[in-house]
């Protein structure tokens, strides 16, 4: 089967920035959520690209007749493979499978996109799990290129290898992963995160020489505690404390610090404050 | 401030004493580099003046410079004794404590009283070299990354003894040295070694334990978090052997299973499989040998 349309589940930054990537390459997308009013987060992404210069106004034509955006679940019903963006909801995502399942062609792809939950229990929800796997970008997906295809339990090979197919269709680099929490980046990023708050919070060193010290000499691009400040500490609270709960393996166990940070309100950047300090005028 | 015509000794005269000559020597120090092995420092000699012809034909230094370096600001030395005059000796020699001791206790009868001995130890601890010098308020840790002729990056290190006085002297020595410097702790591995030993052996067990092959480990870490370099490529670039010790450093100083270095290490060390050096790690290489200039 040839993938030709695409659908995309999600009006959030991920879910229109993937749609984004996939237009671009010449498929034809359709985005599906609820929340009428979250529609309008399209229309910022792309003055943005205008503003930044990474589209032209003749390429907007283009691109935007490639996409449809729609509120009922039938925007999806002719997509060959359906990319799942949805929040981090166990049982939002679940529901979204079952009910896709009846929407799409028998020969459809489910995938899904959550950095947080087990790929294989939301594919399990689906009709036909050998069809359903998961992919999960980076953020921002019209930059970073990997995507790590994920083999739920059931998926098949053939629908892992169509899988690998796309990716490169639209310019990613596919690697194989397999269903554990966090995949391959996250298992090996969020163990390495935790560390580095506890060092923190134990006074290994201040925070800017933390930073430095792990940017100049290993080469990082961002030292973890600005790294962790413009992911947002609440979002990765969320994100390791699902991977310690799924595994209870204490290398994902959150930081006693993380956690009264994130109490605190101190969030990262978005909050103006992390562990270092924002300003709306001037932003690190 | 620190005074450029005073001297500098480096003991040790292998990759990272080499290293160090290199940075001192072209920062405009008298350099001493002591090694006891005659052949050990002709060896690094000819490495440290190689390093410098390199920089002339690249256009970065000019032939006079590299003659003034070389000739002038540069000697080696297999006795003690030709440290006599050195302001700052930097050891970088083998990690073992009792050697580094040993070492620093020479230079602290050959030397003046003010003489501040720094160790470039990586994982041992900077107050129990300094409590074998025989002057632990004058020993401090200053930890070069390698390759030190290229990496600006330097991790001080007090220890339980080290003096106030001696800090200042080696932070504006540092400076003095072209170098950036971070402050940490005297524990395991300060900061570098304390989490690359760790995220190392986390990716080789992740490999062993079926988590992705180690192309897609490596394509992963570098393209997901924009790390320069793959965990089996840096592997390769380290050697197995190197990993190997120093992780088990850690261990034995921390009781951290991070740090236990997994079985694989050992069979390739035994099978030969050392990295870049050997031709052979996780990955095959046709050329062997290390960086280049």
């Amino acid at each position: 089967m040839q993938i030709e349309k695409v659908g995309v589940a999600g009006f959030n930054e991920m879910g229109f920035g993937i749609s984004l990537v996939v237009a671009r390459s010449g498929f034809a997308v359709s985005i599906w959520d609820t929340d009428e009013a979250r529609k309008a987060l399209f229309d910022g992404l792309i003055d943005n690209a205008l503003k930044a210069g990474t589209l032209s106004s003749e390429d907007k034509e283009a691109l935007l007749s490639r996409i449809i955006l729609g509120t009922d679940l039938a925007v999806l019903k002719d997509a060959d493979l359906v990319i799942e963006s949805l929040g981090e909801d166990l049982a939002l995502k679940r529901r979204f499978f079952a009910d896709l399942s009846h929407v799409v062609g028998e020969d459809a792809i489910l995938a899904t996109h959550t950095s947080c939950h087990s790929v294989t229990e939301i594919c399990q929800a689906a009709k036909n799990p050998q069809r359903s796997l998961g992919m999960h970008f980076f953020k921002p997906p019209e930059v970073v290129k990997l995507v790590e295809v994920v083999k739920a339990e059931k998926s098949s090979r053939n629908i892992v290898d169509q899988a690998y197919d796309f990716c490169r269709k639209i310019g990613k680099e596919p690697v194989l992963a397999k269903d554990l929490p966090g995949f391959i980046v996250n298992y090996l990023w969020a163990p390495y995160m935790n560390q580095a708050l506890e060092a923190y919070d134990q006074g290994l060193a201040t925070k800017e020489d933390l930073d430095l010290t792990l940017e100049m000499g290993l080469g990082y691009p961002k030292g973890p505690l600005k790294l962790i400040d413009q992911v947002g500490l609440d979002d990765y609270l969320e994100m390791t404390s699902a991977f310690y709960e799924e595994s209870k393996d204490p290398k994902f166990a959150p930081p006693v610090i993380l956690k009264r940070m994130v109490k605190s309100g101190k969030t990262g950047k978005k909050a103006g404050e992390g562990f270092y300090l924002y300003h709306s005028d001037h932003e690190e | 401030m620190t005074n450029p015509s005073k001297s500098v000794g480096v003991l040790g005269c292998g990759v990272m004493g080499s290293g160090i000559a290199i940075v001192s020597a072209r920062a405009g120090f008298k350099t001493v580099v002591l090694d006891t092995d005659e052949n050990a420092l002709n060896n690094g000699l000819s490495l440290i003046e190689r390093f410098f012809a390199k920089s002339v034909e690249k256009g970065k230094m000019s032939a006079e410079k590299k003659d003034e370096i070389v000739n002038k600001r540069l000697v080696g030395t297999t006795e003690y004794e030709g440290l006599a005059e050195c302001e700052f000796v930097i050891e970088a020699i083998f990690e073992d404590l009792e050697l580094k001791q040993k070492v620093f206790y020479r230079v602290h009868q050959v030397c003046s009283p003010e003489t501040i001995l720094i160790t470039n130890t990586s994982t041992l601890s900077i107050t129990s070299i300094a409590a074998g010098s025989g002057r632990p308020d004058r020993v401090i840790g200053m930890h070069f990354c390698l390759p030190a002729q290229v990496m600006k990056l330097v991790e001080l290190s007090r220890g339980l003894e080290t003096s106030d006085e001696t800090y200042q002297r080696a932070k504006e020595f540092g400076k003095a040295l072209g170098q950036v410097l971070v402050d940490t702790r005297d524990t395991p591995g300060f900061i570098l070694n304390y989490f690359i030993i760790a995220f190392n052996n986390a990716c080789i067990r992740a490999y062993v334990d079926g988590v992705a092959s180690k192309e897609d480990i490596d394509k992963a870490v570098k393209l997901g978090l924009g790390y320069p370099m793959g965990p089996f490529e840096l592997l390769d670039y380290i050697g197995m052997d190197t990993h190997w010790r120093a992780s088990n450093a850690m261990y034995d100083m921390v009781k951290d299973r991070r740090y236990f270095p997994p079985r694989l290490v050992k069979e390739m060390i035994d099978a030969g499989h050392l990295g870049r050096k050997t031709g052979k790690g996780f990955y095959d290489y046709k050329e062997k040998g290390m960086f280049g200039a």
